[in-house]
């Protein structure tokens, strides 16, 4: 019995017709290979599990997911009345409840401001989840409901005008059968609106009972806010504004090649992999002329050139990939600006599939030196001297191994185990050791210790000295399981990185896109945050008993951790980490890819951004 | 399913979140400020890099999406009143590396009335690429919060020494340069920066394309119907350019398409150009469109050859389509392949062809690769020469083959599989999988001394292919070459010993051996 050798292809398990030898006809009967797509379950636990069914569990015809679908629509329901403030009334509100329906205030009083600045004040008040009251809840009725929504309201209106529409945005992260018949949910509840003077945002935990009807159609019974956060801010715009049109100038190369999204590229480009399909362009601002202005490069996907726009003195930007020689078609994920001769100017580094670009500034142009070999799908690159040699070496990430071939999702590949993969791509080290004009990189990888749990499927990696030893070491965001966090020693006077992300407590996160140090608690020790895939569905999933009853603590521990969303790890100084992602409430950062530590506000307290969005098309309906 | 145009956790916002450590009532639990913020776009967003792009004190972002627009500068405006530094760091290009990365700066903010203890801290770590994808701006931001006071600055350079700087002073950007202690103040200079705000006209995406392939994939057999009833198959034109375009009754564009076909068919018969335009009203339902699609052919006398798509010959393009671009929508129709003469996809025409553009593509798959990669560009940009491109190129050429190879050996279509082998053989001849998948093509169509010897090859380009010797060994079998056969299987079980099937040929080939010598 013989299978076709196929490097990961999905149809790698075609049987081939046995053949004769001697004359004599096979008795074996083709066996199905265990490794199969026929083995797939509906939860992703299981080699070979189909990774988009983690945010399908509706797929396994759970009585809990039924009802949740239907919960859904009730709020939304509710939803479209805050669109319409002044439609919040018993008649539109009756059928969503039933008659014996209690809830308490949905904002509390006395409501505690725990921030304000020039620009917006933060209130916040917390429920004590052990201490929940189960019935004697103030309002009740139809009546109640509008009195509870109707305060939500409030906040958002200006005297003297009509009531401006509110968005909502319901998402149910929890469903859990009562013993009453009843059943219970929990959901993230945000509302956000402008008026003519302010922006106002609440976001809200609800945990609400629901009674269902011979309909099938889930009525409240209950409501009670478990946590609430309103934000207003001092005028009706955002704190950022988008003045990209006014940066690029009109008739610019930003028209032609970036107002169009990338599904529009996709449609006329020989390039079907997924791992460019998902679009995953980098940017990178340096100042390449050394005017004392950063500029900005952009890196593109096959058949799309590459970018250089020059900062002028008055903010605006001229296109210098041409004169500079830089804009190459070749697929390119991301880049660097540094100076890697340290000879004064900055030097151009890109993230090319199958290789890292090397190319000197030369004063008006960069000239291409070199081009390291890396594993074929590069993601992230990043410099820094880890051996204190005075010069930057540099670092790249990859995605999926060569054998992938990256044409679709990991999971396609029969090895792949979704909250544990060790079948990714190599990162590669390379130690800089430029001298008179000869650019000689080596690939350190191996033999500094790197290439420990190096087979993930790796976006992002950040320098930093932890542990304030003098040295840099590397923390590693990887996709579907555990990161790395590599911990740079002298060894008998040789460096030596060794992953520590066990015992320093911080290999527990999920979905790694994206990583950046920052002491967010301002101790004087650099804390780590990285995004995650945030599932509402994986949460209902993972956290009901019934999910995977047969599989080890640990397996259903990573499934939960899987979905939960962003990580913040507190560094405790002692070599160790604290996850603290859940009391500092960053969690639900959608489907993130992109985050950042800044100061927004220059109060000198690091915030977050968190940029997210799977793949947005212009059909109308959204999975 | 996105594959299809659908979304998938589309339209998400992006998320911010502001550290309200500031007041110990916050209890280190970030505000979710997201829509206050302004940066809460539906964009399906990937890369974010800092930089105080109008030098106002404060982070600007640079966003890169997957979605259009592509690219955005948010500028900050946020107005509460704080104070800052930025700081641009100068290593001295030998212990530690010129721009400073990896330097850890520290701030002590307030005056010196304060007990150190109460004094507040900064610190801050200048980093070459971090976040995803990105690499933010060199100058390192301090929000100072109300204090105007900075009362020392110290820079750990990486492989240097600790350094005090003095001369800091709130709201002014430096210089802070390895050795000499002093902050240079940098003027911000003369720049008048009006940047207005304003929404990004976003594009609307179009599914109509002129994707001219830069690997040339050979279009596998297929047969389609002539409106006489007539079976014919694609590929007994082969040897002239075929223009390959589906049409149908009911589309406008089609029979524009069509005349303007038939009108200057003198100059598509001057290039050598076949065109083969199939309807595909024969796979719909609608019995009116099918006499429609017959009265068209009747009246219209079409010069070329007509006839009407079978269901696989239509699906076979898609999937032709399907294994070469990222976006599997059905083809709008009109679509039309342009095959050259040694039955190469060429072009693919997502919408109407004219016949000018027709004849201007057929050179387009005698060029070398660099020549139809430039060719191919979406917008004008230039190849990167290097030998480590073109290998890494050739090794996606191979793949696409290879893998349509292995669809098709899948499908039971062992004759058609074997081109593609071929073509990845041409492409890189010691691909030991390809030889080996091509022996097993060739074994099914009883071209035992062709499989023969791509599993030899197999084994000679890949050493340890354990598959490979036992399908040698048993090509050897077939040909009574028992004492090689022995040797073949060997190898096989020892390479690997848990092979029923070779450990059970090896026995059946010895005792053949045995009786043999008897």
């Amino acid at each position: 019995m013989k299978w076709l050798i196929a490097i990961g292809s999905l149809f790698a398990v075609a049987t081939v017709a046995y053949l004769v030898i001697w004359g004599v006809p096979a008795e074996t009967t083709p066996e199905k290979s265990n490794k199969t797509f026929d083995n797939v379950v509906n939860l992703p636990t299981q080699l070979g599990a189909a990774w988009s069914d983690a945010d399908n569990p509706e797929v396994d015809g759970w009585d809990t997911e039924a009802f949740q679908g239907e919960a859904k629509t009730q709020l939304k329901q509710l939803g479209k009345l805050f669109s319409h403030p002044d439609e919040i009334d018993s008649e539109h509100l009756t059928p969503l409840l039933m008659e014996e329906f209690r809830s308490d205030r949905l904002i509390p009083d006395p409501f505690p401001v725990v921030f304000e600045n020039a620009d917006l004040v933060v209130q916040r008040w917390r429920a004590n989840e052990t201490a929940i009251p189960k019935s004697d809840l103030p309002l009740v009725g139809v009546e109640g409901l509008v009195t509870a929504l109707k305060s939500l309201v409030v906040p958002f209106q200006k005297e003297g005008e009509s009531p401006s529409s509110i968005q909502s945005e319901f998402k149910i992260y929890r469903v859990k059968s009562l013993e009453s018949g009843e059943m219970e949910t929990r959901q993230l509840v945000s509302l956000v609106g402008s008026n003519s003077v302010n922006r106002t945002e609440q976001h809200s935990d609800w945990l609400a009972r629901w009674s269902i009807q011979p309909d099938g159609k889930p009525r409240l019974v209950a409501l009670q806010p478990m946590s609430i956060e309103q934000t207003k801010g001092a005028r009706s715009t955002g704190l950022f504004t988008d003045v990209t049109a006014a940066t690029f100038g009109e008739n610019s190369t930003r028209d032609r090649q970036f107002l169009l999204g990338l599904d529009h590229w996709f449609e006329r480009v020989q390039d079907q992999r997924y791992s460019a399909f998902i679009g995953v362009s980098g940017v990178t601002v340096g100042d390449v002329n050394n005017d004392g202005l950063d500029d900005l490069y952009v890196c593109q996907e096959t058949g799309l050139p590459n970018r250089l726009f020059l900062q002028q003195a008055n903010g605006t930007l001229q296109d210098g990939s041409v004169e500079w020689g830089v804009d190459w078609l070749q697929t390119s994920r991301s880049s660097l600006l540094v100076d890697l001769d340290n000879d004064g100017d900055q030097d151009l580094v890109i993230a090319i599939m199958g290789g890292l670009l090397l190319a000197e500034n030369t004063g008006a142009r960069f000239v291409v030196k070199t081009i390291l070999p890396t594993t074929d799908d590069t993601t992230s690159v990043s410099a820094a001297d880890y051996d204190l040699d005075g010069r930057l070496d540099l670092y790249v990430c990859t995605n999926f191994s060569n054998s992938s071939l990256g044409n679709e999702l990991p999971s396609d590949s029969a090895d792949f185990v979704i909250h544990d993969a060790n079948d990714g791509g190599s990162n590669s080290l390379f130690h800089n050791e430029i001298s008179e004009g000869n650019w000689d990189f080596k690939d350190v990888t191996t033999e500094i210790g790197l290439d420990e749990n190096n087979r993930k499927y790796s976006w992002a990696a950040a320098w930093e000295d932890y542990d304030n030893d003098g040295d840099l070491d590397l923390y590693v965001a990887n996709d579907f399981g555990r990161d790395n966090l590599y911990r740079n020693d002298q060894v008998d006077g040789e460096i030596q990185f060794s992953d520590v992300a066990e015992s320093a407590e911080v290999e527990n996160a999920a979905s790694g896109m994206s990583t950046s140090f920052g002491d967010f608690n301002r101790d004087g020790l650099m804390d780590i945050f990285i995004s995650n895939m945030f599932s509402s569905a994986g949460n209902r999933i993972a956290f009901q008993e019934q999910f995977k009853p047969d599989a080890p603590a640990e397996v259903r521990d990573r499934m939960a951790r899987l979905a939960r969303g962003n990580t913040l790890l507190k560094n405790m100084g002692d070599g160790s980490f604290e996850d603290v992602s859940g009391a500092a409430g960053i969690e639900m950062g959608r489907w993130a890819w992109g985050s950042m530590f800044f100061d927004l506000d220059n109060d000198g307290w690091e915030d977050l951004m968190v940029s997210n969005g799977f793949v947005t098309t212009d059909d109308t309906g959204d999975l | 399913m996105m594959r299809e145009g659908r979304s998938f956790s589309g339209r998400e916002k992006n998320c911010v979140f502001l550290n309200t450590g500031a007041n110990p009532l916050a209890q280190a639990r970030f505000a979710d400020v997201s829509s206050i913020s302004g940066l809460d776009f539906p964009d399906d967003g990937r890369a974010v890099a800092l930089v105080d792009w109008d030098h106002d004190g404060d982070l600007d972002l640079w966003i890169s999406n997957r979605s259009s627009p592509r690219l955005r500068l948010m500028r900050n405006d946020n107005d509460a009143g704080n104070h800052y530094v930025m700081l641009r760091l100068e290593g001295d290009g030998a212990k530690t590396n010129k721009d400073g990365i990896g330097a850890r700066v520290e701030l002590e903010l307030g005056d010196d009335t304060l007990e150190a203890a109460s004094r507040v801290r900064s610190v801050r770590t200048l980093r070459g690429g971090e976040g995803f994808l990105s690499q933010s701006s060199k100058w390192l931001h301090f929000g100072l919060g109300p204090s105007q006071k900075v009362r020392s600055v110290v820079v750990r350079w990486p492989g240097g020494a600790e350094e005090t700087f003095t001369g800091v002073e709130a709201d002014g950007r430096f210089r802070l340069i390895q050795g000499q202690g002093v902050a240079e103040r940098l003027s911000i200079g003369n720049r008048t920066i009006s940047l207005t705000s304003q929404d990004q006209a976003v594009a609307k995406p179009t599914q109509i394309a002129r994707i001219p392939m830069v690997d040339l994939l050979s279009v596998p057999d297929n047969a389609f119907v002539g409106f006489d009833g007539r079976k014919q198959q694609l590929m007994d034109l082969k040897g002239r350019p075929i223009l390959v375009t589906f049409w149908s009754s009911t589309c406008p564009h089609c029979q524009a398409e069509l005349e303007e076909l038939t009108e200057r068919y003198a100059e598509l018969q001057a290039a050598g150009v076949e065109v083969v335009a199939l309807s595909i009203d024969e796979l719909s339902d609608e019995k009116e469109n099918k006499e429609k699609a017959r009265m068209m052919v009747k009246e219209n006398r079409y010069p070329f050859t007509v006839g009407k798509a079978t269901p696989q010959i239509a699906a076979a393009f898609q999937v032709i389509h399907n294994l070469q671009i990222a976006i599997h929508r059905q083809l709008p129709l009109p679509s039309s392949f342009l095959i050259d003469e040694y039955g190469r996809l060429a072009v693919i025409y997502k919408g109407p062809v004219t016949v000018e553009q027709v004849v201007d593509d057929l050179p387009h798959s005698q060029g070398d690769r660099k020549q139809r990669f430039l060719a191919a560009a979406l917008l004008p940009g230039s190849n990167l020469d290097h030998p480590r491109v073109d290998e890494i190129a050739t090794k996606k050429a191979v793949r696409l083959s290879y893998r349509f190879g292995n669809d098709l050996q899948q499908a039971g279509r062992p004759d058609l599989a074997l081109v593609q082998y071929l073509d990845a053989l041409r492409l890189k001849p010691d691909f030991a999988e390809a030889h080996y998948n091509l022996g097993v093509a060739c074994r099914e169509m009883n071209l035992l001394d062709k499989a023969l010897e791509s599993f030899r090859n197999a084994t000679e380009c890949q050493v340890g292919f354990a598959e490979a010797h036992n399908a040698l060994g048993e090509m050897l079998g077939a040909k009574r070459r028992l004492p090689e056969a022995v040797e073949q299987f060997k190898k096989a079980v020892a390479l690997n010993p848990e092979d029923e099937v070779a450990q059970d040929n090896l026995k059946k080939a010895q005792i053949l051996l045995r009786q043999q010598g008897q």
